[in-house]
């Protein structure tokens, strides 16, 4: 697979030092590195934090913030913006903490209808070409209405099942390390290493392209915002895991944080450009920095503030280095 | 299909296709056999892409039948997935996904690649193709996209055509392959085609490079004015029996000549060229030897700029827009492009061919359309004054002789009154420069008339006139001709120098074609974006 | 040259259709006029709430004109931001909202001498974020999504940290303006209105309002028309920061003071109002008579869904679903995007 034919060699020109560079260190390697050094941080301040338990309790809160941004991954590789995202996992929660024990299957129903809602946004906005920005927020209202018409006020109760699913922790390997280990692996599979995979990665960067090539276009959209649909409920499903009652608001955040793991991570609004590796790491990134500030006594309002600079500082840097290229090509 | 081996591929019968006002395909009739390399020659706007896009199905034909393979369709149904049909199509702007790996690249074409090992068969079935094309070609399986030169992006695009995916290709068409291509890689392209042809694959290419068709196809078909005007064969075609019939062709025809509607003589213009009026723009060119040369327009003049579609005649063309003051008689500094640098004295106003994108406000009225550019003259206390507005609308509705209301929306009218619109926006300016950009496109015979009249007498009145056009018999409307190729100007043509034959003759150059080799869309890649 | 007349005569928000003398084609043009959906829904909600609760109509209507007047203000700033087009969206105005409530109310204290000053700091506030979005995004090349987020978020915190340390106090005079009425019609509607017109006029009457416009239709012809794109939407994010100042400090007297919350639901209603009034969401053409019909609709629906003691979610899913449909209704006159 990997040996070239000596005809390809004559004229090949070898990889040079930097694009062997870039092929070894994909869009992921530097937020991985930015996650580690403030992992690394974290543990120098507060060397416990390296131990099994200190690392549960340190990534576990970040999980279901990686599960929203590998939904807004999604969506951003469809060229897409998904500002609902955080309602919607708001839905979920409260669904899974007040339907779901009630009556299991309505409980399931509803969380299958609220897929089949996404994959109709995703059709509406692909065959109609409106702006996803402002389909999506208008949808997340609808969604935050109906999560406070279920739960007016936080309460509920999450299934035993669920908390316990979710707060497993064996005791060698923090249980945070494997789902975070699966869920990566098992989505970049998909994305990267799947042929349909390829396919919506395409049909993000050029449409017509993919089309000509004898694809459907509205196929690999809805499939991308089905995806969204599916990732934006398992992030449900861990919160509520997690604190174990419902809350209609728990994830209004997670809309600027989802967007900002994904930029983070190496994506690009330009659609199709998205790696699944550098998403995880983006979200660990944007997460971690939230709980460094926490660590070290930043108040929680600041904390906001500092995650959105991150996006800003990232999209502002990018822009100069695209910019340098730019002169440097004319010069 | 019994006899598949000696049935034709393909067969164009009698297809038509009109857009507004224009007959891009008149009656287009062709024949490709089994395993025929053929060519498709004209010069702009001679109707050959329409009439590929009509034979693949892209766009749906007015009249005439399609027949591929031994099975008849109607022109004029679209196909939605000319593929499964066996036909493949390359186009001239890339149609590969940036941010995909080479072997990912080719598993979307490649629908038979499929179970784990999708992205190495999708590679195999590409390099399979790749290393006869293109020896040495030097792509990387693990590539991405984004990261290699057009040419290569260009030679995978070619290769995929040719992949054998799940139905198998019979008819490829390609559209200037080879623009982005050196001149080894163009050989071993031809020679790949020549041996899929033996296969049974039948190939129609588009170029401008006519060399190459004589050397590498067995048929050229010469088309102008939409329609298929002579059949050559390869073996006894030259370069200059091409060229004379993509040009003479004209004069047989029993189209007519367009000075002669308006009844003035075509002689108008053997008046001697303005040569002591001050000069408002300069271009300097530094061309590929290095050499150095000034082209100067003067006041009053009516230039135009000619040649092959892309070859810089747009870029230059706006970088004298850009480089124009923003008042009467001002002055800004230069402007550089690849080859030049541009120096403007005076303002410009811009009249673009391109209406749907760079032209008109489709949600305006055609009013609110003239007067966008004059506004400032227009205003009081900040305020539009609609008698001002409604007094310079009809001012140039009538001077133009647009027909209907100043208040019917602008998409309302057809292509060639929008185009009056536009002309009316930019003169109503009164600029010290008018600026076009092959303002006759797709313009019916009497508007372009008018069009020159109007033009002769704004140059009268003292306006310089720049005029970009793909219209080769109208640019013995200027006074003088700068004929573009590669990017730089290659000839001046005065008076009744410009005639077609010798814009064509100069624009496909004379002895050293090899200039044209890696020229590539010049204007498509560099001011689109 | 009388047909010419005829239009430029109309009112100026109603000017983007042609009208013809007869008066059979004069009713057509106004029942496909852009706004007219938003008129008969705000008249029908109007009715409702008459038939329904039994409430007099014409303190309705007043009541109704008042609180929406805030969301007239914010919603020409939103108007104008996607007017110009590109994916143009704002979603800073609530963080202006509120910061510059606090601000001004800091600066007023209580004291109808400080209005002024009051007013001035919270609109310069306002310029000053929006002209920082519109560097985030037409210099730098953010989206207008991620730039006007990430500015509202930099201002939430700002007002988090800062409100902690102020008290302030609306000036009272300021605050008995927002509700004063001469006989039954409330002065600050009437402000409303005529800020409306105002802008309306700027909008279809002045050569800065068809440059909007026009940018937003088609910026690469704009360009060879002698429109500068970067520079028109970069304004219009100047301005929208303006108008939400203006429309924080306004709320904040007519509710009495600054509270953290004072603009988040105005962060959705006025991209609402702009979808409702007729406004193309992809661009080009603003109508500033709907935004006001589409302000005036979506608080007296909020009336309405308080008379029939609607609970907050039904009043999210209506506002939610109703910019959808809209959108998913809406003609789209240019064929492309």
């Amino acid at each position: 697979m990997t040996t070239t034919p000596p005809i390809t060699r004559e004229r090949s020109t070898a990889p040079t030092a930097r694009e062997r560079l870039s092929g070894l260190f994909g869009p992921w390697f530097l937020p991985s590195v930015a996650a580690l050094i403030i992992f690394g941080i974290m543990v120098a301040l507060r060397p416990l934090v390296a131990s099994p338990t200190g690392l549960n309790l340190v990534l576990a809160p970040l999980i279901p913030l990686v599960f929203a941004v590998l939904a807004q991954m999604f969506v951003i590789a469809a060229g897409d913006i998904d500002l609902g995202i955080g309602s919607f996992i708001g839905l979920a929660n409260v669904v899974i903490a007040v339907i779901l024990p009630s009556n299991p299957a309505a409980g399931i129903l509803f969380l299958v209808v609220m897929v089949a809602a996404y994959a109709a946004m995703g059709v509406l906005i692909a065959v109609r070409g409106l702006p996803s920005i402002v389909v999506t927020l208008g949808m997340s209202f609808v969604w935050l209405g109906i999560a406070i018409l279920i739960l007016p006020t936080p309460g509920g109760v999450v299934p035993e099942g669920i908390v316990s699913f979710v707060r497993f922790n064996p005791p060698v390997v923090p249980g945070v390390i494997i789902v975070l280990t699966i869920v990566t692996v098992v989505t970049a599979l998909f994305l990267h290493r799947s042929k349909y995979g390829a396919v919506l990665r395409g049909s993000g960067s050029n449409a017509e392209g993919v089309r000509r090539a004898g694809w459907s276009v509205i196929r690999a959209k809805v499939s991308l915002y089905v995806l969204a649909a599916i990732f934006g409920l398992l992030s449900g499903l861990y919160l509520s895991g997690q604190t174990g009652g419902g809350d209609p608001y728990i994830a209004q955040s997670y809309v600027l944080l989802s967007i900002a793991g994904v930029i983070v991570g190496g994506g690009s609004f330009k659609g199709g450009e998205v790696s699944v590796v550098g998403a995880v790491a983006g979200g660990l990134v944007v997460g971690l920095i939230g709980s460094l500030l926490q660590f070290i006594g930043v108040q929680s309002s600041f904390q906001a503030a500092a995650q959105g600079l991150v996006l800003v500082l990232v999209l502002v840097l990018r822009a100069l280095v695209n910019w340098i290229r730019k002169v440097r090509r004319t010069l | 299909m019994p006899d598949e081996s000696t049935q034709d591929t393909l067969v164009v019968q009698g297809v038509s296709k009109r857009f507004g006002s224009t007959l891009a395909v008149d009656d287009a009739s062709f024949t490709v056999g089994r395993g025929e390399l053929i060519g498709i020659a004209g010069h702009n706007g001679a109707g050959k892409s329409t009439i590929l896009k009509v034979v693949n199905g892209t766009i749906a034909g007015d009249s005439g039948t399609v027949t591929i393979g031994g099975t008849p369709r109607s022109a004029t149904d679209a196909v939605a997935h000319p593929e499964h049909l066996g036909v493949r199509t390359v186009y001239q702007e890339l149609s590969l996904c940036a941010s995909l790996r080479v072997d990912e690249t080719a598993a979307i074409f490649d629908h038979a690649a499929k179970g784990l090992s999708w992205r190495s068969k999708a590679w195999r079935s590409l390099r399979a193709v790749l290393d006869e094309m293109f020896p040495g070609h030097g792509i990387r399986q693990d590539a991405t996209i984004h990261e290699l030169s057009i040419a290569r992006r260009q030679m995978i695009e070619c290769a995929s055509s040719f992949i054998e995916s799940t139905t198998p290709p019979r008819l490829v068409i390609l559209d200037e392959p080879t623009s982005s291509l050196d001149a080894s890689a163009t050989a071993s392209f031809y020679a790949y085609l020549e041996k899929r042809a033996a296969d049974g694959v039948s190939v129609i290419i588009t170029t401008h490079r006519l060399q190459e068709m004589i050397d590498h196809l067995s048929r050229i078909y010469v088309m102008r004015d939409g329609r298929v005007l002579s059949e050559q064969d390869a073996a006894t075609a030259t370069k200059d029996s091409i060229v004379a019939a993509m040009g003479l062709a004209a004069h047989e025809s029993e189209r007519p000549v367009p000075e002669a509607a308006d009844g003035l003589p075509v002689s108008t213009i053997d008046a001697p060229p303005v040569t002591d009026g001050e000069v408002v723009v300069r271009l300097e060119q530094q061309s590929a030897d290095g050499n150095t040369a000034d082209f100067e327009i003067r006041k009053g003049e009516i230039i135009g700029f000619a040649g092959l579609e892309g070859h810089g005649q747009l870029l230059a063309l706006e970088a004298v827009y850009r480089a124009s003051a923003r008042r009467s008689g001002g002055h800004r500094s230069p402007k550089r492009t690849t080859h030049h640098s541009v120096s403007v004295v005076g303002d410009s106003a811009y009249v673009s061919g391109d209406r749907g994108v760079r032209g008109i406000f489709p949600l305006w009225d055609v009013a609110a359309n003239i007067s966008f550019s004059s506004l400032g003259k227009l205003t009081a206390a900040g305020l539009i004054k609609p008698r001002s507005e409604g007094a310079l609308v009809n001012e140039w509705y009538s001077r133009l002789g647009i027909k209907g209301s100043p208040t019917d929306p602008i998409t309302s009218l057809s292509g060639g009154t929008q185009q009056k619109a536009l002309m009316a926006r930019a003169m109503a300016v009164g600029s010290d420069i008018l600026l076009l950009e092959d303002p006759t496109r797709g313009v019916d015979q009497a508007t372009k008339s008018e069009v020159y009249d109007l033009l002769r007498r704004q140059a009268a009145e003292g306006q310089t006139i720049v005029w970009y056009s793909t219209e080769n018999e109208e640019l013995r409307n200027c006074d003088r001709v700068f004929v573009f190729r590669v990017g730089t100007i290659v000839a001046t043509l005065t008076g009744t120098e410009a005639t077609e034959d010798a814009v064509i003759a100069l624009s496909f150059g004379g002895q050293d074609a090899e200039l044209l080799d890696g020229a590539g869309p010049l204007d498509a890649e560099e001011s689109v974006r | 040259m009388t047909d010419l007349d005829t239009r430029l005569k109309t009112s100026p928000a109603e000017s983007t259709k042609p009208g013809r003398p007869t008066l059979g084609a004069a009713v057509l043009t106004v029942l496909k006029h852009p706004a007219t959906p938003a008129f008969i829904g705000m008249i029908a909600i109007w009715l409702a709430i008459g038939i329904i609760a039994g409430r007099g109509l014409v303190e309705t209507i007043s009541a109704g004109i008042i609180i929406a007047t805030f969301l007239v203000i914010v919603g020409i700033g939103q108007l104008f931001v996607i007017t110009v087009g590109n994916g143009g969206i704002d979603l800073s105005v609530s963080y202006v909202m509120t910061l510059s409530a606090f601000l001004a109310c800091q600066i007023m204290a209580g004291e109808n001498s400080n209005i002024v000053a009051g007013i001035l700091v919270a609109v310069v506030a306002g310029l000053a974020a929006g002209a920082v979005s519109a560097v985030l995004i037409e210099f730098v090349g953010m989206p207008p999504l991620v730039g006007t987020l990430a500015v509202g978020f930099g201002l939430q915190t700002i007002t988090l940290v800062y409100s902690g340390s102020v008290v302030g106090v609306a000036a009272p005079a300021l605050s008995q303006f927002t509700t004063a009425q001469i006989g039954p019609i409330p002065i600050f509607g009437i402000v409303g209105v005529v800020i409306a017109v105002a802008f309306a006029i700027i909008l279809k009457r002045t050569s800065y309002g068809r440059r909007v416009e026009a940018v937003g239709q088609k910026p690469v012809a704009a360009s060879f028309a002698n429109a500068r794109p970067a520079l028109i939407r970069a304004s219009a994010y100047v301005l929208s920061g303006g108008m939400a100042g203006l429309a924080g400090v306004l709320l904040a007297a007519y509710s009495g003071g600054p509270s953290l919350g004072l603009g988040s639901s105005y962060q959705l209603a006025s991209i609402a109002v702009v979808v409702l009034g007729g406004s193309l969401i992809a661009g080009g053409r603003g109508i500033i008579s709907g935004l006001w019909a589409g302000a005036v609709l979506l608080t007296l629906l909020t009336t309405l869904a308080n008379i029939t003691r609607l609970s907050g979610g039904w009043q999210f899913i209506i506002q939610g679903a109703l910019i959808v449909i809209v959108l998913a209704l809406a003609r789209n006159p240019m064929a492309r995007r």
